[in-house]
């Protein structure tokens, strides 16, 4: 059916059942108990993580198995600049260190990584070291970063001219988190369409051969692990006021598995499939958990198990969808 | 402006001095001696076979001129400029091009955009983010060229293996290198298939200077000015392929065994 209506109107039909999702996601909250819409403000942040993650490992073709240094470096630098100073021009710029901060950090990473011939399983193994080091500073440095307490960032007000955001207010925050995830999946889909995207896709699939046309992949990927760190930090920021509070579980290797399962749930390569992974693992927990306790664990596991066994590729990996969403 | 973003724009080698030269090149792995001190020179705008038996070392040349092996010892030289050593992407905007032995085509991207990506490998970084225009109707006019136009948004991964030698040699000419390497490209074809194929590489010769390494005696009767014989990683006998069929110790280590 969708190869048939793919095959005709391929970026059409894409874009209408976008449309149709996003129309959903917005009228959430008039339907849903505020419960629910906290719990879909958070998966959309969680979202906009896995578009970054998806950035690097589905585009371009190099898996960071420890993303959530990004997302916590965004969180934390929220957090801290949050702390003592209070709402309007202080929000302001801890939002911009949230995305500046990890982006800095993506480009070090990259260059010494990257330009050092770093690629694969070893690029893998240093990301997670990397996440396991800042998960340990967090703990090990209570003065600054409260420890495996954490910090308390609820009851922000974000002032932009004429209005005042109440950071607190759950649908409000909701709103703020769609219309980011939103303007980032675009931005992202955007991107990979660019020769600078299509370069890193043809790098993924055979570095050589990128090289031998011209392309510095090094410096390529290096722009993109800074591209995807900011995301990343964003939304670390952004999910700091939905906790209310930030420890080092935000920067460690628990959220670095689980983006990884948003993506390969969703489909690697699709920006949309880390997406609809985020929102369906979300799903899953506050749904099943509500009704079979632990057992969502196990649930998540068997579709995890059955994904990856039936369509290697994730829900939305096929060939006739990536090219109705339209990315690589 | 536009256009020459990818348009051929041959600059002027300095009188006399070769588009490529190699001096005492020279590549071992371990105990094997892949290159054992090669003296080559390409000149600008010839069409220059290399053959030879397998383990003469033709591809570890290509290798080395394209920058995936580093040289044991020896120079090679570009336009006069020292080259050695130089990564793979630098060699690439320097204008130095390359088929594979083994298409390797993007799988996953679609006919058209591996051509895009081609035609943009040498493009510097602002641009790869800011698409200058005028690539589309490049590749839109590769693909009548290659035949390909149907296929234009099918995954390369589905074309069949002399497609994807095409494709491969439609990629090198939007990418537009000056000075070509051509590794088989006849390889694994069909006669019809290698006639068509005789055809793209004579377009590809008339704007560039092109090294081939090629088995086919016939194709090499058919398209060559010039023929070198490698053999334990030596040049063993460099000249036309009539001096070439001639040379006794020529006929003794390659063509009396395989013609």
């Amino acid at each position: 059916m969708i190869r048939t209506l793919a095959g005709k109107h391929p970026a059409r039909l894409g874009l209408a059942l976008l449309g149709l999702g996003i129309l959903v996601l917005v009228l959430v909250p008039l339907i849903a108990s505020s419960y629910y819409v906290s719990v879909l403000g958070e998966a959309l942040a969680f979202s906009m993580f896995a578009i970054s993650l998806d950035l690097m490992w589905g585009i371009s073709g190099v898996l960071s198995f420890g993303h959530a240094a990004f997302f916590g470096i965004g969180a934390y630098a929220f957090g801290l600049l949050t702390q003592d100073l209070s709402g309007g021009t202080a929000t302001y710029i801890a939002v911009l260190a949230a995305i500046v901060v990890p982006a800095l950090f993506g480009a070090g990473l990259g260059y010494f990584t990257f330009f050092s011939g770093v690629s694969g399983p070893y690029f893998a193994i240093i990301t997670l070291v990397v996440a396991l080091i800042l998960g340990q500073a967090a703990t090990s440095f209570p003065h600054f970063t409260g420890g495996l307490n954490g910090l308390y960032t609820a009851g922000l007000v974000f002032e932009v001219p004429g209005a005042q955001i109440d950071l607190s207010d759950v649908v409000t925050l909701y709103y703020v988190a769609l219309v980011l995830t939103v303007l980032i999946l675009f931005g992202a889909i955007g991107l990979v369409r660019t020769p600078f995207g299509q370069g890193l896709v043809a790098a993924g699939e055979s570095e050589t051969r990128a090289a031998s046309l011209g392309y510095n992949t090094a410096l390529l990927k290096t722009s993109m692990l800074a591209v995807s760190g900011a995301i990343a930090g964003l939304a670390g920021a952004l999910y700091a006021p939905m906790a209310g509070f930030i420890n080092p579980e935000v920067v460690g290797l628990t959220l670095s598995t689980n983006v990884i399962i948003w993506v390969a749930l969703g489909g690697r390569g699709v920006l949309v499939g880390g997406v609809i992974g985020a929102l369906i693992v979300a799903f899953l927990s506050s749904y099943l958990s509500g009704n079979v306790g632990h057992l969502w664990l196990l649930a998540l596991g068997v579709l995890l198990l059955l994904v990856v066994l039936f369509r290697p590729s994730g829900l939305l990996g096929s060939r006739a969808i990536r090219r109705i969403v339209g990315s690589a | 402006m536009q256009s020459g973003e990818l348009s051929a724009q041959p600059r002027q080698s300095p009188p006399g001095v070769a588009l490529l030269e190699a001096v005492a090149l020279t590549c071992h792995f371990g105990g094997l001696k892949a290159l054992n001190g090669v003296d080559l020179k390409v000149q600008s705008g010839e069409l220059l076979a290399i053959i030879g038996p397998n383990g003469a070392g033709k591809s570890t040349l290509f290798n080395v001129i394209t920058g995936q092996l580093r040289p044991t010892s020896g120079r090679l030289k570009f336009r006069g400029r020292d080259i050695t050593g130089m990564p793979s992407h630098r060699l690439a905007r320097l204008r130095i091009g390359r088929k594979y032995q083994v298409p390797t085509v993007f799988g996953g991207l679609s006919v058209r955009s591996n051509l895009t990506a081609a035609a943009y490998g040498r493009s510097s970084f602002g641009r790869l983010v800011w698409r200058p225009p005028g690539v589309r109707q490049r590749v839109d006019h590769l693909l009548e060229f290659l035949r390909m136009s149907a296929r234009a948004s099918d995954a390369a991964a589905t074309l069949s293996h002399g497609e994807k030698q095409w494709l491969e040699i439609g990629m090198v000419l939007a990418n537009d290198p000056e000075l070509v390497l051509l590794d088989e490209p006849t390889a694994g074809m069909t006669t019809q298939e290698t006639r068509q194929t005789e055809a793209l590489l004579k377009e590809l010769a008339a704007g560039h200077t092109v090294v081939v390494i090629e088995h086919d005696i016939r194709f090499v009767r058919e398209v060559a000015q010039r023929v070198v014989v490698l053999h334990r990683g030596r040049v063993l006998a460099d000249g036309t392929i009539s001096e070439i069929e001639r040379d006794e110790t020529v006929r003794d280590v390659y063509l009396g065994r395989s013609a």
